[in-house]
């Protein structure tokens, strides 16, 4: 038989192969656990977990992380990128399912994890260096995130545009909702393509959508915000119809094709190169700075879309609540003695002077620190002026908007995808109201 | 044979058979180990999971009974995973098998050079679908994308689309896709069957003046018949799973237009924080599989036999 | 039927094409031959196309995507490697495929051997009991493996996704190996008449060995499987691990969405490894499928 083998060979085979069975099994498990945090010689090191696709955010996250483990002799922060491919919360919750929690979190969803007991409080030493509206405690009275950027809302939220193109065609930036379309029109007489969005990822569909909605949502602003006016019943989906309606008109007169499977990166090219005019981003100075990488010679400018009455309606985070994004130090971290000081030591440094400083030269809007007149503005990437100045708009009015339910984030991604089927015409306006309704209620109605 | 034996022996050979079936069975030990703790025991436990409203984080969840269920089986997003499932999975089945014979049937017409086709055939199977679905999702992109721009130089660009992102067409173009090869492993499959079929059957359709086409169907395919429902029921069960593609190509969108059920569980049950609905669906996942299976199989198994 | 000679050429892999080998060259065989190049081809097209690209810069391809490279600059390829664990990545497949393909062959066989040796209705159910593996899908038990990885403490660690996997692939593979322990007499074993660590010793020295076109077969494409597996990685292991090489272009893919330069070359990267080691193992690659194939 061809393949009869002999016994002390076939007895040696064996003994090879269950050999590197073995030692093959022992270096699966170590190196799995490489790079968890631990102790790296004298220095205590942590992980950073943080999300991308704003390619800003990834570079003045690795600009501070270097300096920071420079000047310290006690710590070393691991950076730890997010997929940005899958959607947010699936990382996240792929990611906790372990326990393998970094000490340092990009947190969303926050009050879900604050309820299950899986973030650490900010020890005051870091707040004390914050000014005093930019955190906020949660309702045990701890502060649980504190936050990355100035950016507490969605100032972020522009239409970046041509400013040669604005210039050579006489078009000026909009002062109300129709000069807005106005404008859109102009630019679409002139036989070139208005508007750029993205919704092949999911998330960039707020882009266009929430400055629609912001003088809607900003009327409740007062009572407690527009989604938990839903859940009393005061208000209902069937109030957002006109900006719906909006939403629907704008995509399909005056939007670039083929935006349902454009990324939300993708349009910085797309207006670079001349294949729209105007395109819309929800990453403030960071979209500007992507664009001068790509382009140094390209002369952008930024607005906000203006309501009827011409307020720029922005939404704030509140400080605390399930918008409230941020910094957040895990309570696993808290656990191991030596990483929640870490942590400690490097979110102080993260809201120190020179820290504040080093986010500011890569494009990125410093957070609020006490001694924020001694931070430098960037201000030499184009159109950054145009963002500065928006913050100290006399017409910016801030609203809340924040839903007490833990649930709303699954809500929220359902109602993306059914608005963007509604702006592919999949289903009509009217099934679309239906349809979030029907699933708000299911969701979040019955969770709180 | 314990006949012929008296009855001491005959009871010591009956122990000692007993001892040797309890020892094969010591050969199954480890392996059925594994196996129930990685299949059989979650699986349970999804069922049970099926009938709770746990998010996957929290440590405690109550039982909603059938609740998931209703919702799920009244949900139109539901339906229409199922519809793209059934697409996919019976559409690709299908297709790449078909694919895989036809490469078989023109492998096997080679005398020279066969061990070379035979490689160069086999070389696309190497790239992993993750790999592929990414490199078509570049290269179908509308505004930078190779396709869209090879037909507008080529003077067509009406025929220039957003492949995967026109709901009319975007099911379509993951097919497309997930079928764009050359069969592989199934190929080589199929290609040994062909090659098990003797020559002297051939020889004596063909001598009786049977054409290429009649002897195919009337010697060929009986002979294959078993290879193929075998193969025909595994590609069914990895097509009721398509993720990577749908994943990669476009996250189930635009809206949810292209979900399938395997991707609808990764999304809901992890990423909305829905692991007790998550596991509802994948129990509907798989009764639709067992069913099919079943279907398919007892279906084949006929034609086996008629043929 | 086949005679018994052809059945050995079929189990050595050759064809039962027993004629003159200098048979003539026919146009048909050339048509043929041109036919399967073309399909090749076509089918190789995305592959070939992210080759070229991944020599050229981004304004390149942006302006002009049907163009062909200016310069062969590696620059694509240095700027991968320094932005992601990619080599990590490649020794974590490279893990994973080995352990897990070596515990199938020490465990699989040798529970396919027991369940058709126990025999009666024990048997039955047992051989029932791993098929039923083949028709559950993967997302049936998903979630309460990553709970349950995460109470022990191996969530994230290659030894999670290869116990995923084992437990996956037992049923395939006891499938495969039954059917081919079943054309095995007993007699043979009944020969080398010992019992407890020699029935080990006989199976192991004599029957392992007779079986091992499914042998190949098996390990051949499960070891292809495995290496280019995205989904059960994906799921088990998190940011905290490097990953295998599709997640690490996954991850790639989200951080560099719009660098289209790095993700042709990122996916290019990806399919070095594989083409080398078929490259290596060509002939048992084929040669192992035929075989199996044949039985099975």
């Amino acid at each position: 038989m061809r393949f009869a083998m002999t016994r002390p060979g076939a007895r040696r085979t064996l003994a090879v192969v269950a050999t590197a069975g073995i030692a093959a099994l022992t270096l699966a498990g170590c190196s799995g656990s490489d790079d968890n945090a631990g102790s790296d010689g004298d220095k205590t090191s942590i992980r950073f977990l943080y999300a991308t696709g704003d390619e800003t955010w990834n570079s003045a996250v690795d600009a501070i992380v270097t300096a920071f483990n420079e000047q310290s002799e006690t710590t070393e922060v691991k950076l730890d990128p997010l997929p940005a491919g899958s959607d947010y919360a699936t990382a996240m919750k792929t990611m906790d399912a372990t326990g393998n929690w970094p000490a340092i979190v990009d947190m969303r969803d926050t009050v879900t994890y604050i309820n299950a007991g899986k973030l650490a409080p900010i020890p005051t030493e870091v707040t004390s260096l914050l000014s005093d509206d930019a955190y906020g405690a949660a309702e045990d009275g701890n502060v649980y995130t504190v936050p990355y950027s100035a950016l507490n809302g969605e100032l972020g939220m522009n239409i970046v545009y041509n400013k040669d193109y604005f210039e050579e065609n006489g078009l000026i930036v909009p002062e109300t909702y129709d000069d807005f379309i106005a404008l859109l029109d102009a630019i679409k007489a002139n036989g070139d393509e208005p508007l750029a969005t993205a919704a092949g990822e999911v998330w960039p569909s707020d882009q266009l959508w929430k400055p629609l909605a912001a003088p809607y949502f900003a009327e409740y602003s007062d009572e407690g915000g527009f989604w938990n006016a839903v859940v009393d019943g005061s208000a209902s989906i069937e109030d957002l119809r006109e900006p719906l309606q909006e939403l629907l008109d704008i995509t399909n007169d005056y939007v670039l094709t083929g935006w349902q499977s454009t990324a939300d990166a993708q349009t910085t090219t797309l207006l670079v190169n001349g294949q729209a005019i105007m395109a819309t981003s929800s990453a403030g100075l960071g979209r500007l700075n992507d664009i001068n990488k790509v382009d140094p010679d390209f002369n952008a400018g930024m607005f906000i879309i203006p309501a009827k009455d011409g307020t720029l309606n922005v939404l704030k985070n509140s400080v605390t609540g399930d918008t409230a994004g941020g910094l957040a130090i895990s309570a696993q971290a808290q656990e191991d003695g030596d990483e929640y000081d870490a942590a400690v030591e490097f979110l102080e440094y993260f809201y120190s002077v020179d820290g504040a400083n080093i986010l500011e030269e890569q494009g990125w809007l410093a957070p609020n620190i006490t001694d924020a007149d001694q931070v430098t503005h960037n201000t030499s990437i184009p159109g950054s002026e145009d963002f500065f100045g928006l913050l100290e708009s006399p017409k910016l009015t801030w609203y809340q908007n924040d839903s007490s339910s833990a649930s709303f984030s699954a809500f929220n991604t359902f109602f993306r995808q059914t608005r963007i089927e509604m702006q592919d015409g999949q289903i009509t306006l009217d099934e679309a109201i239906e349809k979030a309704q029907t699933e708000f209620d299911k969701t979040v109605d019955s969770a709180s | 044979m314990s006949a012929s034996l008296s009855a001491p022996a005959r009871t010591r050979r009956r122990s000692r058979q007993i001892r040797i079936r309890w020892t094969m069975f010591g050969f199954v030990v480890p392996a059925l180990i594994v196996y129930l703790a990685m299949v059989i025991v979650p699986s349970l436990q999804s069922i049970q999971l099926s009938f709770t409203n746990w998010d996957g984080i929290a440590d405690d969840y109550d039982y909603v009974g059938f609740a998931n269920y209703t919702d799920m089986l009244t949900s139109g997003r539901f339906w229409n995973a199922v519809k793209n499932t059934l697409l996919l999975g019976i559409g690709s089945a299908i297709i790449i098998n078909a694919i895989s014979l036809g490469m078989a049937l023109l492998l096997d017409r080679l005398v020279h050079l066969q061990g070379l086709f035979r490689t160069a055939v086999y070389l696309p199977a190497l790239v992993s679908a993750f790999i592929v679905a990414t490199i078509w999702k570049y290269l179908l992109n509308y505004n930078f994308g190779f396709v869209n721009t090879f037909l507008r130089d080529v003077g067509v660009p009406d025929a220039a689309r957003d492949w995967l992102g026109d709901s009319d067409i975007v099911v379509w173009v993951i097919l497309f896709i997930v079928c764009f090869t050359l069969g592989g492993n199934t190929t080589l499959i199929y290609l040994a069957n062909l090659q098990s079929v003797p020559q002297e059957l051939l020889e004596a359709a063909r001598i009786d003046g049977a054409g290429k086409i009649q002897v195919f169907l009337n010697v060929t395919w009986p002979m294959i018949a078993g290879g193929v429902t075998i193969n025909v029921t595994l590609a069914l069960i990895a097509g009721w799973t398509i993720f990577d593609q749908v994943m990669v190509l476009t996250s189930g969108g635009p809206g949810f237009v292209s979900e399938t059920m395997a991707f609808f569980i990764y999304k809901v049950g992890f990423g909305e924080y829905r692991a007790g609905f998550g596991s509802a669906a994948a129990v509907v996942l798989f009764l639709v599989v067992l069913i099919s299976s079943a279907a398919t199989n007892g279906y084949m198994r006929k034609r086996e036999i008629q043929a | 039927m086949t005679t018994t000679s052809e059945t050995k050429a079929l189990v050595a892999g050759m064809t039962t094409k027993p004629f003159k080998e200098k048979k003539r060259w026919t146009v048909g065989e050339i048509v043929t031959m041109a036919v399967i190049t073309v399909l090749v081809l076509i089918v190789a097209t995305p592959v070939l196309y992210a080759l070229v690209n991944s020599f050229r810069s981004y304004a390149e391809i942006t302006t002009d995507p049907m163009g062909l490279p200016t310069t062969f600059n590696f620059d694509n390829y240095v700027q991968l490697f320094q932005q992601t664990d990619f080599g990590e990545a490649v020794l974590n497949t490279l893990i994973i495929t080995v352990v897990t393909v070596v515990l199938l062959v020490l465990l699989v066989p040798m529970a396919a051997y027991g369940i058709e040796r126990v025999g009666g209705r024990a048997g039955r159910f047992l051989y029932l009991l791993f098929i039923a593996g083949l028709m559950i899908p993967f997302q049936v038990r998903m979630i309460p493996l990553v709970e349950a990885f995460n109470e022990v403490g191996l969530y994230s660690t290659l030894t999670s996704v290869i116990l995923v996997h084992l437990g996956g692939a037992a049923s395939f593979g006891v499938l495969l190996y039954s059917s081919f322990i079943r054309g095995i007499p007993m007699d043979v074993e009944e020969a080398a008449d010992v019992d407890g660590a020699g029935r080990l010793r006989t199976f192991w020295q004599i029957v392992f060995p007779m079986l091992l076109p499914a042998t190949s077969a098996f390990v051949i494409t499960q070891a292809l499987g495995l290496w280019n597996d995205f989904f059960i990685p994906l799921v088990f292991l998190d940011s905290s691990s490097a990953g295998t090489i599709n997640v690490a272009i996954n991850r790639m893919v989200g951080l560099l969405t719009s660098q289209w330069q790095l993700i042709y070359t990122g996916a290019i990267l990806a399919i070095i490894p594989s083409v080398a080691i078929f490259a290596g193992f060509q002939r048992f690659f084929v040669k192992g499928l035929a075989v199996g194939a044949v039985k099975g």
